[in-house]
């Protein structure tokens, strides 16, 4: 079975949020709640400044803490290392929505909580996810990071530097970032200087 | 500075209906584990503090399904038809529903009484101890932790605090922590002779 994973190269993102137009029309993700957005963030001061735009969505963890705290099996995760809501289960509960420490779920209006599948139906059909596709800078990779072939795990081979959010929680993500333009890696809210 | 294309989902997903619902769950659950051991003691007082427990636990899961954003697709079936052990909430609907089924046979009187008073027993202490773990597994959210817990926290010492006053004033109704006192020189219960 592949393991699905994906990298954002910090280093190429503009911020441009194609990849979050594009994740809304792919799965008609209902107005004010979203499964992708970007974080934009200056550090320091001209001029020695920098500047991050930081995609974030469901990270897919390795250990994810929201899939035991369902109490019916809607929150699950596949063989593949997806891990996905089946909203016939689900019973909205907002356990899993409060155990994500990455703000990636959320309560759809029609009553089951959503989030990013990386868009396992166009998986299916041997597709990329909507993000990957419609990225104008090429800053994501997506693959097999068991197969040494694939995008995803060249260019983790390849990145001066990878991160991913929060390590200190032993979720093991499988959304990856690379070369952050902070020689510190991925910012923190602490570090951001407030005008 | 800190800008978001669109806002990641940080809002508030669980309201002050949830803190009631933990409020209530731990007064059931309280309400209903001395109900049980008035019942082990074949105390007169159980019939009425079981009424209470019933009581409580079916406006608990009122306010559970009037909150819930999922009330009208009749999904809650699946707490029943999947075994999720992991899950606080999967023991938590376990809990009241076999608290109130026991509770609710005793009240009746009928079923087996003696297995019935000891599943009223396990299942009260399930209820009482589910909003604590359901808080428990939310490691990545301290600060809801914290005010969930000092919300929680106070029900089973009100419970002990309506309790103690009337320790001196027996005989009456308004007396659950007789169970309590009682219990030493009761115990093991007596089983009736047929």
């Amino acid at each position: 079975m592949p393991r699905y994973a994906m990298t954002i190269d910090l280093s190429l993102c503009v911020g441009c949020a194609a990849c979050a137009v594009a994740c809304k029309m792919e799965n008609e993700v209902p107005p004010g709640v979203r499964r992708l957005w970007i974080r934009e963030r200056e550090l320091g001061i001209f001029p020695d400044l920098t500047v991050e735009f930081r995609p974030e969505q469901c990270l897919h963890c390795a250990n994810p803490p929201c899939v035991p705290v369902c109490p019916t099996g809607a929150s699950y995760q596949t063989k593949d290392g997806l891990v996905l809501v089946d909203p016939k289960k689900c019973i909205a509960c907002g356990a899993c929505v409060a155990a994500c420490p990455y703000d990636a779920r959320y309560l759809h209006p029609a009553g089951y909580v959503d989030k990013c599948t990386f868009c396992q139906h166009r998986l299916e059909k041997g597709r990329l996810p909507a993000c990957v596709e419609t990225c104008p800078t090429g800053c994501r990779a997506f693959g097999d990071l068991d197969d040494p072939e694939s995008p995803v795990a060249k260019v983790l081979k390849e990145a001066g530097r990878v991160d991913v959010l929060r390590p200190e929680l032993g979720t093991k993500p499988k959304l990856f970032y690379l070369n952050a333009p902070s020689k510190k890696g991925l910012t923190r809210e602490s570090e951001v200087h407030h005008d | 500075m800190t800008e978001f294309y669109g806002l990641p989902n940080a809002g508030e997903f669980w309201h002050w209906t949830n803190a009631l619902h933990f409020i209530l769950v731990g007064l059931a659950g309280g309400v209903a584990f001395l109900a049980a051991l008035l019942h082990l003691q074949n105390a007169k007082e159980a019939r009425f503090f079981t009424l209470v427990a019933l009581g409580l636990i079916a406006l608990d899961l009122f306010v559970l399904w009037a909150e819930s954003p999922a009330r009208f697709r009749f999904t809650h079936v699946w707490l029943f038809l999947t075994f999720h052990p992991q899950s606080p909430i999967w023991w938590g609907a376990w809990g009241l529903a076999l608290a109130f089924l026991s509770g609710g046979l005793l009240h009746l009187n009928r079923g087996p009484k003696e297995a019935l008073k000891r599943v009223f027993l396990v299942a009260s202490l399930v209820a009482l101890a589910y909003p604590g773990l359901a808080l428990a597994v939310n490691l990545n959210r301290p600060l809801w932790n914290a005010l969930m817990l000092a919300l929680f926290s106070p029900s089973p010492p009100w419970l002990w605090a309506w309790g103690w006053p009337s320790s001196s004033s027996r005989p009456g109704p308004g007396f659950p922590s007789r169970a309590f006192w009682a219990w030493p020189s009761s115990w093991p219960p007596s089983t009736p002779s047929a």
